[in-house]
């Protein structure tokens, strides 16, 4: 076990460092080069000063020496300075990823509160009315492009009803604190929450109903009924319990997406979380933020795969690691 | 044995109905509502072929500017400023000088327009005669000169009937959704064709090879699959390709945008779809009828190609189906943020790019490409789930 630990840490160290290298290396494909772009905006700078700034930044070096700097450099804590902003990209970070936090979790409770309960209902009326219109709204939830999903409720809900507002993170000029901040903040969080929701619930949805028939068919299932247990304690003592394991890796895995999957969502609403500052600092070219953003987006789904394999392992003592 | 006996008629009448429509097309066509979806799409399918002939039934092509007619509202019929048609005929003139001369002598040859005028003069006097409702359209556009149907067809453009209305640069929406149609189905289709490629060559030789290759593979397969999508195609998106040496010639041109998507979508989404072909190779391979193929001396190509391929298309076909919906969803998503098909090539995904400014004041045009992909990418998805059942071994036994 703590070999296995040990090993799958090690290549995901090892995946993580590839893709910082690649992610470094498609950046500098993109156009807009730091000093150029200050030479554009600048007609009096002489080509001296060019020379004499890209060595002072190391950009006039090979590409290999460019990452082994910047590598080095984030190693010891200094994630550098996001042209952009103006501020060090560790100031800029913290709040961001709260918020993305804040949302994607939110989102995961709520949806996985809602598609628990459909999933094992419409397993236990397989065929029926219930699991028909369940699945029926699942394959909505999967079909539908979120970002419209979110323009849609914008138009419902906060031009026509006026219930919530279009985009945003806080009021601004009014600075609540304890519980009024709390609730200014949830109301702007509502919709980005819903749109978040109702794309992965289905999925949801549909991984517990699919375990819970796999689970219900189950010999041990069988024998509880025979035996007299209650139907409720069939339910959710035997079947459920056993239908949770393949769940519990979904739900890791998505916790793994809890950085880079609300990038849409959060552009939509103008929500001033991580998933924005990556797209926006990759398109403005602000390599530092975009680096350092994106690597933290992968470590945590590269995390919550081993997490999930381990839990695997915890709730099913069948699978063991060598 | 009697020929009575209940088994064998129903079996006989069973064998009957496997002859008269092939099982799995039986199957699927039980699933109703993939039926009903296989059928939308396939008109959207005609549609988006026919969208040229469409759009010019009603005068519209889905490129022309018109900024003094934006947000025209639905159904509304719109002419154009004086100006904006002398305009397009001195265009048509100077392009084609040839016709215009000809086109001077026919017209007074027939009687459309006085002797006196001189050459020059000519298509705008035409021009005039046809506004004041002298000339009727109908006279040059069946006219036997050429060049003179050519002048009826410019006059005609003139006057476009907007049937969902027009856009905030003054384009029409029923062109520029149909011409979206190509691109967003095309683009679909094509990742589902690019990545269902890759993803079969990948699987087939990962589980039929095995060994050192199968390892080296799945490891590839496993590391693309744990990196999170949508950083990467924003990172590649907003790269430029032609940096790289060697894909300038490659990426360069007004469909460019295109191509690079599907490039992209398709090299990172065949994974699921390697992962799949390979658990259904190593499945078929323990079969008997490919022991039998071995010991009767068929070489490994040959066990490949007929008697493995074959019985995994079934596997590969839905998931295949369920990641063209899935490519339409991201490309969907990166044109909208720009990062996808860029203007103006039209796709449904960036004709909502400015759907948000507008869903006060427009929202019908934030409301009808979004249903468009919605409706599609929910009609593929059924579709799948449609494959799936009818080639499930397991549904089959219910």
């Amino acid at each position: 076990m703590f070999r296995y630990v040990v090993r799958r840490t090690l290549l995901a160290v090892f995946v993580l460092s590839l893709v910082s290298f690649v992610s470094f290396g498609l950046m500098s494909l993109m156009p807009g080069d730091p000093v150029e772009e200050m030479r554009m905006s600048n007609p009096e700078m002489r080509p001296e000063d060019v020379v004499r700034l890209k060595a002072l930044h190391g950009l006039d070096k090979p590409f290999p020496v460019r990452y082994a700097n910047w590598l080095s450099d984030v190693v010891q804590g200094d994630l550098g300075y996001s042209r952009t902003y103006k501020v060090p990209v560790t100031h800029l970070l913290g709040d961001r990823l709260l918020n993305t936090a804040v949302l994607s979790l939110s989102a995961l409770v709520l949806s996985l509160l809602i598609a628990l309960p459909v999933g094992v209902l419409s397993a236990l009326r397989n065929g029926g009315r219930f699991d028909y219109v369940s699945n029926l709204l699942a394959f909505g939830g999967q079909s539908v492009p979120p970002f419209w999903l979110g323009i849609m409720f914008i138009m419902v809900f906060s031009e026509h009803l006026g219930l919530f507002p279009a985009g945003g993170t806080q009021t601004l000029g009014q600075e609540h604190t304890g519980f009024a901040g709390l609730a200014d903040r949830a109301k702007y969080m509502a919709l980005p929450v819903l749109v978040f929701t109702v794309s992965q619930m289905a999925v949801y949805v549909r991984y517990t109903r699919g375990a819970m028939i796999e689970a219900l068919r189950q010999d041990h299932v069988r024998t509880a009924r025979a035996k007299g247990v209650p139907e409720w304690r069939v339910v959710f003592a035997h079947a459920f319990r056993n239908a949770l394991i393949p769940l519990v890796t979904v739900v890791a895995l998505a916790l793994g997406g809890v950085f880079g999957g609300a990038i849409i969502t959060e552009q939509v609403f103008a929500y001033q979380g991580v998933g924005k500052l990556v797209y926006e600092s990759i398109l403005a070219g602000d390599h530092n933020v975009a680096m350092v953003a994106f690597n933290i987006t992968i470590g945590m789904v590269l995390l919550m795969n081993l997490l999930a394999d381990l839990c695997y392992a915890a709730l099913d003592p069948r699978i063991t690691y060598a | 044995m009697t020929a009575t006996s209940p088994v064998l008629r129903h079996g006989l009448s069973h064998a009957l109905f496997h002859r008269v429509m092939p099982p799995r097309l039986r199957r699927f066509s039980r699933h109703r509502v993939a039926l009903i979806a296989a059928i939308y799409l396939a008109l959207l399918g005609v549609i988006a072929l026919g969208a040229p002939l469409l759009a010019s039934a009603f005068g519209v092509t889905p490129d022309e500017q018109n900024i003094l007619n934006r947000f025209a509202s639905p159904g509304q019929v719109v002419t154009l400023a004086q100006a904006q048609k002398e305009q397009r005929v001195e265009t048509w003139v100077s392009r084609s000088a040839g016709d215009a001369k000809h086109l001077a002598r026919v017209a007074k040859a027939n009687g459309w327009i006085p002797e006196a005028v001189s050459e020059e003069d000519a298509p705008y006097e035409i021009l005039a005669k046809v506004d004041t409702g002298d000339l009727a359209q109908g006279v040059l556009a069946a006219a036997q000169d050429p060049s003179a149907r050519a002048f009826g067809g410019l006059i005609s453009s003139f006057e476009a009937r907007h049937v969902l209305g027009t856009d905030e640069l003054g384009r029409d929406v029923l062109a520029r959704m149909l011409y979206g149609a190509r691109v967003s189905l095309g683009v679909a289709l094509l990742v589902g064709l690019c990545a269902g490629g890759v993803g079969l060559l990948v699987g087939c030789l990962s589980g039929f090879y095995g060994g050192w290759l199968d390892a080296a593979l799945m490891r590839v397969t496993d590391a693309l699959l744990t990196i999170p999508t949508l950083p990467l195609y924003i990172i590649f998106a907003a790269i430029d390709l032609r940096k790289i040496p060697g894909l300038n010639a490659l990426f360069d041109g007004e469909s460019q945008s295109v191509l690079k998507l599907v490039v992209i979508l398709g090299g990172f989404t065949w994974m699921t779809i390697a992962r799949v072909v390979r658990g259904a190779v190593l499945q078929v391979r323990r079969a008997e009828y490919v022991s039998a193929a071995t010991s009767l001396g068929g070489s490994n190509t040959r066990i490949l190609l007929s008697h493995v391929l074959p019985n995994i298309l079934g596997p590969a076909t839905v998931s295949v189906t369920l990641l063209m919906g899935e490519a339409m969803l991201i490309e969907s998503g990166l044109s909208f943020l720009g990062l996808g098909i860029q203007p103006p090539v039209p796709s449904w995904g960036n004709m909502l790019q400015n759907a948000l400014e507008l869903v006060r004041s427009r929202p019908l045009l934030a409301v009808m490409p979004g249903v468009l992909i919605f409706s599609v990418i929910i009609a593929v998805n059924f579709i799948g789930d449609g494959l799936r059942d009818s080639f499930d071994p397991r549904v089959r036994a219910e």
